[in-house]
């Protein structure tokens, strides 16, 4: 254990320490949900530090562990700090399919002709990326072609998959050439029956890369304050984190961890916040989930931490941009995590809190509702913004202005017995409330009210007139309400059956703001020293997913240490 | 009188009863317990009273539940987790429908050789009468006109009491009763307590979109049974069929057979089997010819029936919009 007694400007350094740390806690900690402020806003004299490195790397997912292994590289003691029990963050139940290009060896192998000019013009289009920080994009794409020397260097193995032909991005994904790693061979930290979990096949290898060169991992520690010298001044100079149960609940265990180059974030998105999310887009209440939540957090919280210290937010046209990447998804059923990538089965170290694997939905053999039994859209359309849009209208529960409530797949047993739906245990998730059934369409309104979001009973009157309406729909192929082509199937045979099926939320395109080293600036866009951010936690590039998260992770590693 | 002398026992509501129980059904009493002395308190005896503190139940307590956050059941979602040790006591709601205050009572007592004191817990709740719904399937569309076919009339009560026997029929849309039925003996596959039964009935004349209703019939179901709630159902009443339309679904660029495409012309509705081929009887007319099938795009096409007929579709394939979509769905 270490104190810091020195003085600087006349003035005892603890003063100074205590007094930037207060900066960082107060009313807006409470408000964004953190709890207990550190020792010192308790009245501890100054910041007794637990712990010193060289950087600190919040996060062991897509950005954090090349972040860790970047710093290392460059002669740095790094301590990574990760929330969850295992490395990985969401990255390790994603697809792996990391959008990197530029010409790299691959590329060059297959004979396709990329550059970073190229890919810069894929991803910074007039119309779908107007909102792009293109500055901080250029130096992305720049580094593109040595962050994948770089995975291969550090273990990840691409052979057996090679590349994609380069292609224009899609709505869902903007995705340029694309690369994809073997899985890893173990399959317990993440499990699912249904897609590739090529993610492992990236963080894995990074971790051991990273353990080999003596990268520290402090699991089951969240990061709640960043100390900074002074209020709005000055540099960062390390953190406090707090150890979490496997719910990643609080255990009041504290560690203040000095960082005598810098502080990295890498901490994800933060889509799980509700408060944050809906300084963007107010319509994300409680009810809409976060992909990947019950793997990896992504509540914003260190991006707070950094805003309470003085970070601005860059890019937040991004966030409530239409259709490129962050609108939410339409989902699996019968899971709170609905996901339609994320499905996990019970082998996965996290099955515990994902509690169901949910069912791929059957769109055309169902209908959905809201939590007053009424339809509100053609089911079947699923890429449309109108579906959104009209799924996150309110529907009148009183007091509610904001977010439309629970969507429930209404279907019968025809519809389970053709999709071979499980019904119970591990498939749907009962005793959490996101999935039942009733002999009736009477019975199943009553249950509803089973679901933490569904905030008043379903009408049942309201439920069977709807599925009267619908079935006479079926009877003549056409749907006077919502113009529905696909209309084969009747909701008629008991047991009829209700699942979650509102939609879930992906993407952070909005994060701290950042100069081209990925270094945050504050307000007046003047770099704040010993600060960087990589991944979902970095605003200003709009691209999905990893090939952003890691090349910005081993820049800001880089970075971070050069500086120093 | 002596003042208690032995160990506490606190008796506390673990979740709030539900608004109101189905009258004369069982209902779970959730009660954190928790004894001063740390004494195992499962086997107590214990009574639930009255209002007028008559007896209506005794016995003795099940085995003390203990969660810890380790438990599976454990599931802080939504919230907080009580994790007092509790109970769960199955109370019997009265046959009648109204409210009342009754208390769970422990009386003083020795367990494991340790006196503990007397120990109660007030607890209100309501009774409400039993719903009765109704469910119609195997409905079959479109239907020829004046032809006969079975439907399926199944009904229902909230607390599950057996509905064997009972009448259920079914009425035009005039409010004639064009069928009626007794409900089997045993439940519809699947169901607990779905009581059913096939119901004949005979097409209109004329053609058209028809909706019909299935209600309760006879004697109203004695107290506590509500008025049971009727259901709708429809189907469409066509000329009868006179010509064999068979379908082939192909890929438009591969030429392969594309297998489970469904197939709509007007009213009627099929799917092809696995070599891409449907056979639908029509009746002569003009008809829309849609197909749907994932990933594929087919455009309507008119479809003039007045003999047996062959047509070939060809379903354009769609890329998938997902560039990851190859990935999890393989
Ligand atoms: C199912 C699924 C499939 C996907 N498939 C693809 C794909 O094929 N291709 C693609 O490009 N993208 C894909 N993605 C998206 C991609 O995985 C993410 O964009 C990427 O992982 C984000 O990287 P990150 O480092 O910002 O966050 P993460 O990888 O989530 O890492 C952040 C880490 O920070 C930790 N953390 C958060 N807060 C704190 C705190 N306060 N203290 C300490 N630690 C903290 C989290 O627990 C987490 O481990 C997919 C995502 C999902 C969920």
């Amino acid at each position: 254990m270490r104190k810091e007694t020195d003085t600087v400007g006349g003035v005892s350094r603890r003063s100074f320490l205590r007094t930037g740390a207060l900066a960082g806690v107060g009313g807006a900690a409470a408000a964004a949900g953190l709890g207990a402020a550190p020792a010192s806003a308790q009245g501890s004299p100054e910041i007794v530090w637990d712990v010193e490195t060289d950087v600190i790397v919040i996060g062991a997912g897509a950005s954090g562990l090349p972040a860790s292994i970047a710093a290392r590289d460059e002669g740095a003691e790094v301590i990574v700090v990760e929330h969850h029990f295992d490395i990985g963050g969401i990255a390790i139940m994603s697809g792996g399919n990391i959008a990197i290009g530029g010409g790299n060896r691959l590329q060059i192998a297959a004979g396709q002709d990329d550059s970073p000019d190229q890919v810069f013009a894929r991803i910074t289009r007039p119309v779908e990326e107007r909102f792009a920080d293109r500055e901080l994009t250029r130096r992305y794409v720049d580094e593109q072609v040595a962050t994948f020397d770089f995975l291969e260097a550090n273990g990840v193995n691409f052979d057996r998959h090679g590349t994609d032909v380069p292609r224009e991005g899609g709505p869902g994904v903007n995705s340029p050439t694309q690369v994809r790693p073997h899985e890893w061979p173990i399959r317990v930290a993440v499990a699912s029956h249904d897609q590739g979990r090529n993610g492992s096949g990236i963080v894995r290898p990074l971790e051991l890369s990273a353990r080999n060169k003596g990268v520290q991992f402090l699991l089951s520690h969240t990061l709640t304050d960043i100390y900074r010298e002074q209020p709005f001044a000055g540099s960062v100079i390390g953190v406090r984190v707090e150890e979490v149960d496997r719910w990643f609940q609080p255990i009041h265990r504290t560690l203040n961890i000095r960082a005598r180059k810098g502080v990295i974030l890498c901490s994800g998105g933060h889509g799980h916040n509700v408060a944050y999310r809906t300084m963007f887009d107010p319509r994300l209440t409680e009810e809409y989930q976060w992909h990947g939540q019950h793997t990896a957090v992504a509540n914003g919280i260190p991006s707070i931490a950094a805003i309470k210290i003085g970070a601005a937010l860059g890019s937040t046209g991004n966030e409530t941009q239409e259709g490129t990447g962050n609108a939410p998804d339409k989902g699996r059923w019968a899971v709170q995590d609905n996901y339609v990538r994320g499905a996990q089965t019970p082998e996965s170290a996290t099955f515990f809190r994902h509690r169901a694997t949910g069912l791929v939905a059957a769109w055309a053999e169902c209908i959905l509702v809201k939590e007053n039994g009424l339809r509100f859209w053609d089911e079947t359309d699923g890429s449309d913004d109108g579906y959104f849009a009209h799924a996150l209208e309110p529907t009148g529960v009183p007091g509610k202005l904001l977010g439309g409530g629970p969507v429930w797949a209404i279907f019968d047993a025809e519809t389970v017995a053709r999709r071979g739906y499980g019904t119970g245990y591990p498939d749907v998730d009962r005793a959490g409330g996101y999935f039942f059934s009733g002999e009736t369409l009477e019975e199943l309104a009553g249950q509803l009210h089973n679901n933490a979001y569904q905030l008043r009973p379903m009408p049942a009157d309201a439920l069977r007139e709807t599925v009267e309406r619908f079935n006479s729909f079926v009877d003549v192929g056409v749907d006077a309400d919502f113009g529905r082509a696909n209309l084969q199937f009747k909701i008629q045979t008991p047991p009829f059956y209700a699942a979650w099926s509102t939609p879930v939320l992906h993407d952070s395109y909005t994060g701290l703001r950042a100069d081209t080293n990925c270094q945050v600036v504050d307000m007046a866009r003047r770099p704040i020293p010993g600060l960087y951010v990589a991944g979902e936690s970095l605003g200003g590039i709009k691209q999905h997913g990893l090939g952003r998260c890691i090349t910005t992770g081993r820049i800001a590693g880089m970075e971070c240490v050069r500086a120093s | 009188m002596v003042p208690p002398s032995g160990f506490p026992i606190r008796l506390e509501l673990k979740r709030p009863l539900p608004e109101s129980v189905d009258a004369g059904v069982p209902f779970a009493l959730a009660v954190a317990i928790e004894s001063g002395s740390g004494c195992d308190i499962a086997g107590a005896p214990f009574a639930i009273l009255d209002e007028t503190g008559a007896t209506v139940t005794a016995g003795e307590l099940p085995p003390v539940t203990r969660l810890t956050t380790d438990s599976e059941q454990y599931d802080p979602r939504h919230g907080s987790v009580d994790l007092r040790p509790s109970v769960e006591i199955m109370v019997p709601a009265p046959a009648s429908v109204g409210s009342f205050a009754w208390t769970l009572a422990l009386p003083s007592n020795a367990i494991d050789g340790i006196w503990h004191n007397a120990a109660s817990l007030g607890f209100r709740f309501a009774t409400r009468e039993h719903l009765t719904s109704l469910a119609v399937w195997d409905n079959p569309t479109p239907l020829a006109v004046g032809s006969s076919h079975d439907i399926k009339v199944g009904a229902k009560c909230s607390a599950g009491c057996p509905l064997a026997g009972e009448t259920v029929e079914v009425i035009d849309a005039e409010g004639a009763v064009v069928g009626r039925a007794q409900l089997g003996a045993t439940p519809w596959p699947g169901t607990a307590s779905l009581y059913w039964t096939s119901l004949l009935l005979r097409a209109p004349d004329q053609e058209g979109h028809y909706r019909w209703s299935a209600r309760m019939a006879g004697p109203a179901l004695g107290l506590p049974h509500g008025t049971p709630v009727p259901t709708a159902f429809s189907f469409v009443v066509t000329k009868r069929a006179e010509h064999q339309v068979a379908i082939s679904v192909v890929d438009a660029d591969s030429g392969a057979p594309v297998g489970n495409a469904q197939i709509r012309l007007g009213p009627f509705r099929a799917a092809t089997n696995r070599a891409g081929l449907a056979t639908i009887a029509l009746p002569p007319g003009d008809f829309n010819l849609k197909v749907f099938k994932d990933n594929y795009e087919v455009r309507d096409q008119a479809l003039a029936v007045s003999d047996d007929v062959n047509v070939v579709v060809a379903a354009q394939a769609i890329p998938e919009e997902d560039p990851y979509a190859r990935y999890w769905k393989t």
